[in-house]
């Protein structure tokens, strides 16, 4: 994997969603096996002592918790998240059993979908996701070059001329006339230049 | 109380149909009498919506949990500065807050123009009540936030509230969160009057400059607010969420960030029409957009069509605000074109090397951001209308699709104040390139040299050098030639230079903090992460640190109960101090919270959150996150915030100068002997307007 890719995984890994909202309202729903006046409650560990841990990292950095909460599997604190907690440990055995990373991801999203991935499939309709927002920057940067080019080369003076301020019924400002100032914006970029 | 509020925003309605029709008619038969009769109204609305707001406020107060909506969002145990926060924390109330701040916003936009903008007020009026009875009609007749719970007294409804409320969401319990909303709601809700004033300069056939010139301070405090809502909306996710970052791209940030994105395209490109008579036409639409952009937030936020965590509740709302944009945005695109042979350029382009072309592609990479941000949100709504298939779209994917993007910008930002506005020559650009271009390229090298070799993060920070440096460089020239001519030190001059030119020289300021906050995005590319099971003692490697479990405590209060753990922070063997993360239970809701600690350095955060016990109750488990350079994005959003405020004063021409500090006959002496060369472009337009 390229630096830039990593990097970029290593950004996303450290700016997932602000989910812990809507996990603290589940929680708040009961259902939960934490006492009621334990602030605490429970959490099952990120990762068992002695496993694959970079692995197991890696791999629940690659899954997007299913609680809604928007976060990795590996960084939803979501005490007692039912998804988080079935999915990390489903990981941490499928690791120990010497399954591989890819072979682990795609058995889940074999059982979730690919709405368990954190960014859309490069496939079918779903790369029009990655592909459109170029798509309309080089489309856009087209047109911009084309309108520059169309302001440079095909707006004569005369045509500036024969343009005239549409009568408003309200009285003019009272400061210097345009012609007037760009004289000396003129000036002061020969002077500027020469400088 | 209630009723009184009802009543209110009944009368606020009828009223804001009133001035509506008092505008048009007025105008129709050129009626003044009852065209000031129509901007009188918009005082009489403010008066309607403010009892109202008033009668939810002393509801909330006063503990009143017959208002179904004070039960949902309050408590007697709330403290009372978030009671008075809970009139924007649930969906009926954050809507009277909006129609509160729009009748604010349209009393003083037509109290303060309705004199100088004879031709045009009407128009404007009546958009902004337009819009303002939109939002009223709501507040009236879908989700009024004064309904009343009644129980079942032997068969018999009687009107009677719970003994004590829901709570405020305890992550609301943050100061930052109290005024994030607000802030927010000044930004979106703040759009609506340069969008009034551009909507009436079309109708009115007028050139398109006027509106231009009045609303400018009116787009650059409401760009401010909107700045500073989601800069503390990003602090409180920092701050409270506990999962280490401050920014999700869940739909409701993004719904944020949008209009902010256009309105910032629109601050820049408005230069060009005002400089150059140029881009009347994509001014427009740049305004336009940003005003529908803030609507489509809000229903973003409301109407459940996109799943976010901090969205209000679903509700019957989201068919009016489709209507509503459907309709205004056909009604303003059809004004548009109709109006375009109005919106000629004057001027032609000098140039393709200048500076409009640089601000050109400016609002194309903003816009470009813009639009990627919108895809995203939107995408996984696509997907399944097309192919039946729910997909996330998280993260990972904004990031990888906005870093680019924003790298671009960034660069752009630098390149721009070093082009000259009509035509750059070459000379002049390898002059101002030189520079900036050598000490940058020096400063990635020394960065490679440190060990920094990731593409994306050392892109942006020889970035943020360039900007920086350029940035400089435009202070040092304008104020070395102040300090030549006036004999004040350099920091002298370059607080004078800004004097004359706070417009310019604040929006460098800005660019400033939006460097700085880059230097603090690319500082997360080197997070690091760890976690452990903590026994009293026990011990957690994080980075050069030591984290050390010291003592877990329990404390009580009637708000809420809470376990705290006690963690020595240490580096080798000096102790730095004592973190103190927390987990709450909030008794009246029920609902836990992380309290994360924090030892902030500007070099780097160490992160503590206390994630709960562990299975078997024996071990703390404590996450720690090793933060770089996030400080440099609050220090960085103070900077905006400075630069926004700074560029907001008018300029002092002749701010500096010793004929205006001293008597006449030192005036005499201060004149220059010889003709000065202009060296000071930005002093000498002035000179040449004045």
């Amino acid at each position: 994997m390229k630096h830039w890719q990593e990097a970029a995984l290593k950004r996303v890994s450290h700016s997932l969603a602000l989910g812990v909202l809507s996990c603290a309202l589940l929680m708040a729903q009961g259902g939960s096996g934490a006492p009621d006046n334990a602030p605490a409650g429970t959490k099952p560990p990120a990762a068992v002592a002695g496993s694959d841990d970079a692995g197991f990292r890696r791999v629940s950095n690659r899954l997007l918790c299913q609680c809604g909460c928007g976060y990795m599997v590996l960084s939803c604190n979501h005490l007692d998240c039912s998804s988080a907690t079935f999915i990390r440990r489903t990981i941490q055995t499928q690791l120990a059993a010497g399954k591989s990373e890819d072979a682990i991801v795609a058995g889940f999203v074999e059982q979730y979908g690919p709405r368990i991935l954190p960014e859309p499939p490069r496939k079918g309709f779903s790369l029009s996701a990655w592909v459109m927002p170029f798509v309309v920057l080089v489309l856009g940067g087209i047109l911009v070059s084309y309108i520059l080019w169309r302001m440079k080369f095909r707006f004569s003076p005369a045509e500036a001329e024969d343009i005239e301020e549409p009568a408003t019924g309200e009285a003019p400002p009272k400061e210097m006339s345009p012609a007037v100032i760009e004289k000396y914006r003129a000036q002061i970029d020969r002077d500027l230049e020469n400088e | 109380m209630e009723n009184l509020g009802s009543f209110a925003l009944i009368l606020a309605f009828v009223l804001t149909i009133y001035s509506i029709a008092a505008s048009l008619i007025g105008l129709a038969r050129r009626n003044d009498r009852l065209l000031y009769s129509s901007y009188r109204a918009t005082g009489a609305i403010w008066v309607c919506v403010a009892t109202a707001m008033g009668c939810l406020v002393y509801a909330l107060m006063t503990d009143d949990y017959r208002l179904a909506y004070a039960a949902g969002h309050s408590n007697r145990a709330l403290p009372w500065y978030y009671k008075i926060s809970a009139v924007w924390s649930g969906q009926e109330g954050s809507l009277l807050f909006w129609s509160f701040l729009l009748a604010t916003y349209s009393m003083i936009a037509v109290k303060l123009n309705h004199q100088t903008h004879r031709q045009m007020m009407p128009y404007v009026s009546a958009t902004l009540m337009t819009v303002l009875g939109f939002f009223l009609l709501l507040n009236t007749f879908v989700v009024s936030p004064f309904k009343l719970l009644a129980m079942n007294h032997g068969g018999q409804m009687v009107v009677q509230g719970p003994l004590d409320g829901n709570g405020l969401n305890p992550l609301l319990q943050y100061p930052a969160m109290a005024i994030h909303p607000p802030m927010l709601y000044l930004g979106y809700v703040g759009f609506t009057v340069p969008f009034a004033f551009a909507l009436a300069t079309l109708i009115t056939k007028q050139a398109g400059d006027k509106w231009i010139a009045t609303t400018r301070r009116w787009t650059m405090v409401t760009w401010l607010f909107l700045a500073i809502g989601i800069l503390l909306g990003a602090r409180w996710a920092y701050a409270v969420l506990g999962w280490g970052g401050y920014w999700g791209w869940d739909p409701v940030e993004n719904a944020s960030l949008m209009p902010w994105l256009t309105g910032t395209a629109f601050l820049h490109s408005v230069m060009m029409q005002e400089k150059r008579g140029m881009m009347k036409v994509w001014n427009m639409v740049l305004v336009f957009s940003t005003f529908f952009l803030c609507i489509f937030g809000t229903f973003l936020t409301r109407s459940g069509v996109v799943s976010s965590v901090h969205a209000f509740a679903q509700s019957e709302i989201g068919a009016y605000f489709v209507s509503f944009l459907g309709i205004g945005i056909l009604f303003s695109g059809w004004l548009l074109l109709e109006r375009l042979d109005y919106l000629k350029s004057t001027q032609p382009l000098d140039s393709l090397v200048s500076r409009e072309s640089s601000f050109l592609f400016n609002n194309l990479l903003l816009l470009a951001a813009c639009f990627a941000v919108l895809w995203g949100t939107l995408f996984p709504v696509i997907s399944e209308a097309v192919q039946g298939v729910k997909i996330s779209v998280g993260a990972p994917f904004f990031n990888k699709v906005n870093i680019p993007i924003g790298l671009l910008l960034l660069l752009l930002t630098g390149l721009g104040p070093l082009f000259a506005w009509r035509k750059t020559s070459i000379s002049s650009l390898k002059k101002n390139f030189l520079l900036p271009g050598v000490v940058s390229l020096a400063f990635g090298v020394v960065l490679f040299a440190y060990g920094v070799r990731s593409f994306y993060p050392q892109v942006s920070l020889i970035l943020c050098a360039f900007v920086a440096f350029t940035i400089f460089i435009e202070f040092y020239r304008g104020a070395r030639v102040i300090a030549q001519k006036s004999g004040q030190s350099l920091v002298g001059a370059a607080l004078t230079l800004t004097q004359r030119n706070t417009r310019r020289y604040g929006g460098y300021i800005v660019h400033l903090g939006i460097v700085l906050m880059f230097v603090g995005f690319t500082g997360s590319a080197f997070n690091t992460q760890n976690e452990q099971e903590m026994a009293i003692g026990d011990k957690m490697p994080l980075g050069r640190y030591t984290l050390e479990m010291r003592d877990l405590k329990e404390t009580d209060n009637p708000n809420y109960s809470a376990q705290k753990a006690q963690i020595v922070l240490a580096r080798g063997d000096k102790q730095l101090g004592v973190l103190e993360p927390e987990r709450r239970l909030y008794k009246a809701s029920r609902q836990p919270t992380t309290e994360v600690a924090i030892r902030a350095r500007l070099a780097e955060d160490v992160y503590v959150v206390y994630e709960g016990l562990s299975e078997d109750k024996q071990h703390a488990v404590i996450s720690a996150h090793l933060n770089p350079l996030v400080n440099w994005i609050w220090v960085g959003s103070a900077v905006l915030v400075f630069g926004t405020i700074v560029a907001l004063f008018p300029s002092r021409i002749g701010a500096g100068t010793k004929s205006s500090q001293g008597p006449p006959d030192q005036r005499r002496e201060a004149r220059p002997q010889t003709p000065t060369r202009i060296k000071d472009k930005d002093e000498a337009l002035a000179r040449s307007s004045t």
